[in-house]
């Protein structure tokens, strides 16, 4: 990538950057929103914003870091502005739990989980993270990103993201292992003791 | 292996190698247990795998371009010291009006005050000391004359 040229304005420069570089861009973007529509709009709004500060960007960092670092603020503005919207996938917004989500009515305990169920169920606890704890939880899951470029991007220290990674997980140990033992669990007991 | 000591192995957080394999026979035969182990353990632990990698279409490097390219340039954002010494400038000149206003308004005042000839505010009290002036002058007169 010839960082002299995309700082000169060069439209062919960008464009191989933009080749380069979207589908990260877009698949983080996903990674925070759950939408693809609005990853789309943010990847290109991280274009836009990277194609008019270029001037600004250090030649000794790294444009992939630096790009990430504009799509997590990009998405957590979003995530930001349209609250009502995302809170509306975990409906119980006020609590600490993921109640909202309902069990899927044929579901029992004696059904394997699919995929796409711990997908919206990982999605909705990682809706009641702290910011800081999800943006960390997301980057530490996308391409195997080291905790050195995690703390690049989050701006943070080394030891802060390590700290956000431990406290992440063991705060969706805690919301998922409630929300089983609540929906999975307890009807299944009630189904026993019903036949009894 | 019990499912409550399955479960508390997978709140911990850690799976000791020693206790995968007695897990992994329980999962076998215990459906609640795989369910347990698979949302809150590996959602958590291969969240990758859980969240998947949804690609993007294939136009969208072409469509980024486009709209990166044909948006309406910038309007040039003035900087933060133009603008406090521009409010600064526009205080000063505030105060040095003002100041240079109210001057002339109390030079008025005190030339009014001064003046023999206030006759816009109270006509009455003027003639009347006009007359004493014309008579301390006509007496100064007379007393200057006396021994013509």
């Amino acid at each position: 990538m010839n960082i002299a040229l995309l700082k000169k304005g060069d439209q062919r420069a960008f464009q191989e950057l933009i080749d380069a570089t979207h589908s990260d861009v877009f698949r983080l973007a996903v990674k925070f929103t759950s939408n693809r529509d609005d990853a789309k709009d943010i990847a290109q709004e991280v274009y836009l914003e990277a194609f008019r500060n270029i001037r600004d960007f250090r030649e000794d960092a790294n444009i992939r870091t630096w790009l990430y670092r504009i799509t997590v603020n990009r998405s957590l503005n979003l995530i930001k502005r349209n609250k009502a919207k995302f809170q509306s996938l975990s409906i119980d917004s006020d609590s600490e739990s993921i109640e909202g989500i309902s069990a899927p009515v044929h579901h029992g305990a004696d059904k394997p989980l699919e995929n796409k169920e711990l997908r919206t169920l990982l999605n909705a606890a990682l809706d009641k993270l702290p910011e800081n704890q999800r943006s960390a939880f997301l980057l530490f899951n996308h391409d195997g990103m080291s905790y050195n470029e995690i703390a690049e991007i989050l701006n943070t220290s080394l030891s802060a993201v390590e700290s956000l990674i431990f406290r992440s997980k063991a705060n969706l140990r805690k919301l998922l292992g409630d929300y089983y033992e609540k929906n999975y669990r307890a009807p299944q007991v009630l189904k026993s003791t019903d036949v009894k | 292996m019990n499912c409550q000591d399955f479960c508390h192995i997978i709140d911990n957080g850690i799976i000791p190698d020693e206790q995968l394999r007695l897990m992994h026979e329980h999962m076998e035969s215990c459906t609640s247990c795989r369910n347990y182990y698979l949302l809150v353990h590996e959602s958590v632990e291969n969240a990758q795998d859980i969240l998947g990698n949804e690609l993007p279409e294939a136009g969208l490097a072409a469509d980024i371009g486009q709209f990166v390219f044909n948006a309406p340039p910038l309007a040039k954002a003035i900087p933060m010291w133009v603008k406090l010494t521009s409010a600064a400038a526009a205080i000063v000149c505030g105060l040095l009006i003002g100041s240079v206003a109210y001057d002339a308004r109390m030079q008025s005042v005190q030339n009014q005050e001064y003046s023999y000839l206030n006759t816009a505010t109270d006509a009455k009290t003027d003639t009347l000391y006009m007359a004493e002036t014309t008579e301390i002058m006509y007496r100064s007169f007379i007393d200057e004359n006396e021994g013509e």
